[in-house]
């Protein structure tokens, strides 16, 4: 720390150091280090370089700008980041571009009405809401989000949703409601007739919105779970892979979710949940 | 309080260096200036002579309150004197 307040003297104008910087630094190995030492040592060089003439005051404004900017930077939180990763796979490959139904489910998934529907039903920025109505938080929420998809094989696609939010519920939650939106989206766009026929040969229809697990049947080319945060018996264990959760066991086809943190340690937190 | 009338009023009593002043200041004003802010006073104070720096064989400089440095402080003190009683004597009527 002391050494750092010894280097800062070299901000100071030459003149000046010819003069005082002896005693200057005899000063500084006297007297017990703070923090605030810091700012003080900087400033007085700065103030010094504009006194001398060595440096102008508009410089001097942009140098103690560029020195807030980074302590902001270093200081500053870091906004929470959840990002959900999706595997799907379109049963439509040989007859249509994956790419093609990827836009139109990513489309509807997060048109106008659908963020609409996140911000009132989250109670997202209610301060941006009362000065500039639904639109200004929409456009907040489209700032925040990030979504990427990437098409490692022919049929399959892996999507990556995220929100960024200072607060990290609020950021998982989010994207929990972006990625049920994709889902829903997904399942509408692969056939509603496939999903009937699927129904019909299972013998049942499980599904269930704990906020972020959703249980579909089983059926070629169909969603078959979508897997967060949340904990259902029936879902098969998470493990991660290079970043990607995998579900165990599972098959081709499915569809697997993980909310992963970013800026907090890469931990999974099982919670018990109900369908 | 300013710093440049911290120093002179610390050297009134005596020579001193720049911890040494830094350590009676905090003393008598609970104030603790920092070596920047310190060594600023110290620059513009000896450029306008009201204090001097003495010769000294180690690296700590005494300086010393200049008879030109004596008559300001003594002016400025002066007026905060009277702005204080001023101040005083209006509190207690109000």
């Amino acid at each position: 720390m002391r050494s750092v307040l010894h280097r800062l003297v070299r901000l100071y104008p030459r003149s000046w150091r010819e003069r005082y910087e002896g005693e200057f630094h005899a000063v500084l190995d006297d007297a017990m280090p703070r923090r605030r030492d810091f700012y003080d040592v900087f400033k007085g060089g700065v103030m010094l370089r504009i006194e001398y003439g060595v440096l102008c005051r508009a410089q001097a404004f942009g140098i103690a700008l560029a020195v807030i900017a980074v302590l902001a930077v270093r200081f500053m939180p870091a906004p929470y980041e959840s990002e959900a990763v999706v595997s799907t796979q379109s049963v439509y490959f040989l007859e249509r571009p994956v790419t093609d139904e990827m836009k139109i489910v990513t489309e509807r998934a997060f048109n106008e009405d659908k963020l609409a529907a996140v911000v009132e039903t989250l109670n997202l920025y209610p301060d941006s809401r009362v000065k500039g109505g639904t639109e200004k938080a929409i456009q907040r929420v489209r700032e925040g989000m990030r979504v990427s998809t990437q098409f490692p094989r022919g049929s399959f696609v892996l999507t990556s949703i995220s929100f960024r939010h200072p607060d990290p519920v609020i950021a998982k939650s989010v994207t929990i409601a972006l990625v049920t939106n994709f889902i829903d989206e997904t399942i509408r766009l692969q056939s509603a007739e496939q999903f009937a026929a699927a129904v019909a040969a299972e013998g049942k229809v499980r599904t269930g919105n704990i906020g972020s697990y959703k249980m579909f049947p089983r059926a070629p080319g169909q969603l078959l779970s979508a897997a967060t945060e949340g904990h259902h018996p029936d879902r098969p264990k998470l493990t991660t892979v290079g970043g990607l959760a995998l579900a165990e066991g599972s098959q081709i086809g499915l569809i697997i979710a993980l909310l992963r943190r970013r800026t907090l340690p890469p931990r999974l937190e099982m919670q018990p949940a109900s369908i | 309080m300013e710093p440049s009338l911290l120093v002179l009023s610390s050297l009134a009593e005596g020579d001193k260096h720049g911890y040494a002043m830094m350590v009676d200041i905090e003393a008598f004003s609970g104030i603790r200036l920092g070596a920047g802010t310190l060594y600023g006073a110290i620059t513009r104070l000896e450029e306008r002579g009201w204090i001097q720096g003495l010769d000294s064989d180690d690296r700590r400089r005494p300086y010393r309150l200049t008879a030109l440095g004596r008559k300001h402080l003594k002016e400025q003190l002066s007026t905060l004197d009277r702005a204080a009683k001023t101040g005083l004597t209006r509190l207690r009527r109000a």
